[in-house]
């Protein structure tokens, strides 16, 4: 049957049978709390943020992105929820909580669920309300828009973008510019890192996009998925050697 | 912890999927049968949200929160769009116009906005983070994209500037691969995360 698959299929699914071992190989191997793999940019954005909130006992706002099933059915859109868990985990009890905006139906509800335990986990369940993870547009203009709408706010303290979102962001991060409120953009897509690139944000790229919430959470799946996240780069550094070598001696098509 | 027949259950789907998806078009059937359950839940769950938010606006306006009167619009607007497409049904031209006729000039001037932000955007990171290698090869670059883009030089049909503007078109997409692969490999990693249940909602 594997046969059958084009060769791209075929490194499709060695690459994830790869990541797959990875996994779980340092699922065995790592202790809780060991972390000497992971980069630390992403962490220290984060937490610079959660610190603001907490010293200055103002909000953060958290931009969830419009794309997980809008459009086509895109996980990278869902990426913003482990880094609201993390973040819920430590600031539940904060005088302004958490706010968060989806800008599709199916993220506004995982989002909702995601704050619902969170509160729940932490035996406070009377302090949960539904206003604090909100819908807010179901297009990418009319979630800008409606975030844009919510950030000079005075009560809050910063604003963290993590999803998928399109250049159409950089009107709320001009927004939080201009109304001096620190931003970290995570947003999964390549447009929208380039557009947090040129705004005044702390902008994570690539891969650093979904090591923050593993940083923060310290679990010990999050970690080894950030450690099999290292060895599955090195094995890709090294096939693509591989391939440059192979191609020059005319040995792939 | 987590409930195990849950657990299973996606552990299970996920995987029908993902094998679906390489060996169609023989799982082609299950993939769509599988796609449709998913297009259904979607609307279900935007359904959910959008009432949550109409319930969330009508509790601010209640409870004369700041801004309540941003509220009041939506639930006026929300009630005056559901009316009309109930009435009317949504395929009519009449209550396409209608709809139409408020969000495009108002989605037009936005991106108008967007376009003289990012212009803005791209002065400022002067000042913001000074004449460095990262700047400056910013600046570079978007001139020569800016210049590029306008088709004057690939007009000359001079082979060799030809090959030059091909060469330095390809380079963003290197760039943009390597990204791709960091992007690739996280997800993957979160893919398998949700995949064996680790990752969950919070509500544990």
């Amino acid at each position: 049957m594997l046969s059958a698959l084009t060769l791209n299929d075929q490194l499709a699914i060695a690459l994830g049978v790869l990541g797959l071992l990875f996994l779980l190989i340092n699922l065995l191997l790592l202790k809780t709390k060991q972390a000497k793999h992971i980069p630390e940019p992403a962490k220290e954005a984060v937490e610079h943020l959660l610190h603001l909130s907490s010293e200055e006992g103002k909000r953060l706002v958290v931009g969830l992105g419009h794309a997980l099933t809008n459009t086509s059915f895109d996980l990278a859109g869902a990426s913003g929820l482990s880094l609201q868990r993390a973040l819920l985990k430590r600031s539940l009890f904060n005088d302004h909580p958490l706010q968060s905006f989806s800008g599709d139906g199916t993220l506004a509800c995982l989002s909702r669920m995601v704050v619902h335990g969170a509160y729940r986990n932490a035996l406070a369940s009377e302090l949960f309300s539904g206003s604090l993870s909100q819908l807010s547009g179901t297009s990418p203009l009319a979630y800008t828009a409606s975030l844009t709408n919510y950030i000079p706010d005075a009560s809050n303290a910063g604003l963290l973008l993590a999803g998928q979102m399109n250049p159409v962001i950089l009107l709320a991060l001009d927004m939080a510019d201009r109304h001096s409120l620190p931003a970290v953009s995570a947003i999964s897509s390549l447009s929208g890192q380039a557009a947090g690139f040129i705004a005044n944000t702390v902008n994570l790229m690539g891969e650093d996009v979904f090591n923050a919430a593993g940083k923060l959470d310290q679990r010990k799946s999050a970690l080894a998925s950030l450690s099999a996240q290292d060895w599955l780069r090195i094995a890709i550094s090294l096939g693509l050697l591989l391939g440059a070598i192979l191609k020059m001696g005319g040995m792939l098509p | 912890m987590k409930r195990p027949l849950t657990l299973i259950v996606g552990l299970l789907s996920g995987l029908a999927v993902l094998v679906a998806m390489f060996v169609a078009p023989r799982g082609g059937s299950v993939l769509a049968v599988v796609l449709n359950w998913v297009i259904v839940v979607a609307s279900v769950a935007l359904l959910v949200a959008i009432a949550s938010l109409v319930l969330t606006h009508l509790r601010f306006i209640v409870k004369g929160r700041k801004g309540f009167l941003l509220s009041i619009v939506l639930v006026l607007s929300f009630i005056a769009t559901l009316a009309l497409g109930l009435l009317l049904g949504v395929d009519d031209p009449f209550f396409l116009g209608f709809v139409g006729a408020i969000i495009r000039p108002i989605e037009t001037a936005l991106l108008g906005l967007v376009a003289l932000v990012m212009m803005s955007a791209a002065m400022k990171i002067f000042r913001e983070r000074g004449w460095s290698v990262l700047t400056v090869s910013f600046g570079v670059s978007a001139i020569i994209f800016l210049i590029l883009g306008l088709g004057f030089l690939q007009n000359l049909k001079i082979p060799v500037l030809n090959e030059a503007i091909r060469f330095v078109e390809a380079l963003p997409m290197i760039g943009a691969r390597g990204l791709l692969i960091g992007i690739g490999i996280g997800l993957l990693m979160m893919a398998f995360r949700v995949l064996f249940g680790m990752e969950g909602s919070g509500n544990d």
